[in-house]
């Protein structure tokens, strides 16, 4: 009997280790990154962007799977902005008064029974007329999610982003 | 031995941050650097004073590298100001990680701003986060020595800059 419980706490524990390694994971890729946000109260200002490739650095993710790619950050970017009606997105291409550059410089996801996913993007825009930088941030968003669901981690700390980016955009004169 | 083991698995490893660098040129124009106090930014407060002790430990980290740390507000020819703030920490329990593995994980994030104090600049920015998720009671004190890997990985990246 004891060497029963004895098996049955070695199996428990070797599962806890496997659960803490690899975080029970759910590894598809992050899709769900427009932030739920009440779009009715941004203003349009009327003027044109253009949502540049995202470039994608560093990345510390347990499956590769997991990675939020430059092309579904730009299309969350592209949608959100969209939606705001800050700008009109421009296909691209087109003549746009502004270019939003941006740059994801890490992508983190550290697994356990708490997952914490952690995301630094730098967002530039340029303005097309002048040729210069007329906006520039540096935006890092953190979501610690229990049960290692990580691909929903890593979506909502980049819903959280871009939500601040957002934010600091619509409180800006264009 | 199996505090020799808890140092070599734990105790030894800096953590290193993304770095993002406004230009690639080399930091060796700065020969003073400022820390200024580090801002604890998870609204939450802690059993120790987790910002004093990261930037007590930043201080440090380079002052063993041989650079000179401004105590006051100097000159501001070739000072680059150190500015963190701690943004996520969790300081976990030893105890919990080795009663259940993955659960009392240590955790702490911290933005670093590199900035020119002549001009106000930011020169570069690093973000650094870690964890201490497993090692059970081998594991105790993760919650201050957390803040010294954070730091020497911060210290670490500076000094790549300096030298290049």
């Amino acid at each position: 009997m004891k060497r029963f419980i004895g098996y049955r706490l070695v199996s428990i524990v070797l599962v806890g280790y496997l659960i803490m390694l690899t975080g029970c994971a759910t590894t598809s890729p992050p899709v769900k990154m427009v932030p739920y946000l009440d779009y009715s109260t941004f203003s349009a200002t009327g003027k044109t962007i253009r949502v540049a490739e995202v470039k994608v650095g560093e990345i510390q993710i347990p499956a590769e799977s997991l990675k939020i790619t430059g092309e579904a950050y730009r299309n969350a970017l592209r949608e959100t902005l969209s939606k705001t009606r800050i700008f009109q997105v421009l296909p691209e291409g087109a003549n746009a008064d502004y270019e939003c550059q941006a740059e994801i410089i890490s992508q983190k996801v550290i697994p356990g029974l708490t997952a914490n996913a952690i995301l630094f993007v730098h967002y530039r825009i340029i303005d097309n007329r002048i040729k210069n930088v007329v906006f520039k941030a540096s935006v890092h968003s953190q979501n610690d999610t229990y049960g290692g669901d990580l691909t929903n981690a890593l979506e909502s700390a980049a819903r959280d982003n871009i939500t601040k980016i957002i934010n600091q955009l619509s409180v800006r004169s264009w | 031995m199996s505090v020799l083991g808890s140092l070599l698995v734990f105790g030894c490893a800096s953590s290193s941050p993304a770095v993002r660098m406004e230009t690639a040129d080399p930091l060796n124009k700065y020969g003073i650097f400022e820390v200024v106090p580090v801002a604890n930014e998870t609204g939450k407060s802690f059993e120790f004073d987790v910002a004093e002790e990261l930037g007590r430990q930043i201080k440090s980290q380079l002052e063993s590298r041989g650079y000179v740390v401004a105590t006051g507000a100097g000159g501001t020819d070739n000072v680059l100001v150190i500015k963190c703030g701690i943004t996520a920490y969790e300081p976990g329990s030893a105890f919990k990680r080795w009663l259940a593995p993955g659960a009392g994980k240590t955790q702490a994030t911290v933005v670093t701003s590199l900035v020119e104090k002549r001009t106000g600049a930011v020169v570069g920015e690093f973000l650094s986060a870690d964890a201490v998720g497993g090692g059970g009671l081998y594991s105790a004190g993760a919650d201050r020595w957390i803040l010294e890997k954070i730091a020497k990985g911060i210290v670490e990246k500076i000094d790549e800059r300096m030298k290049k």
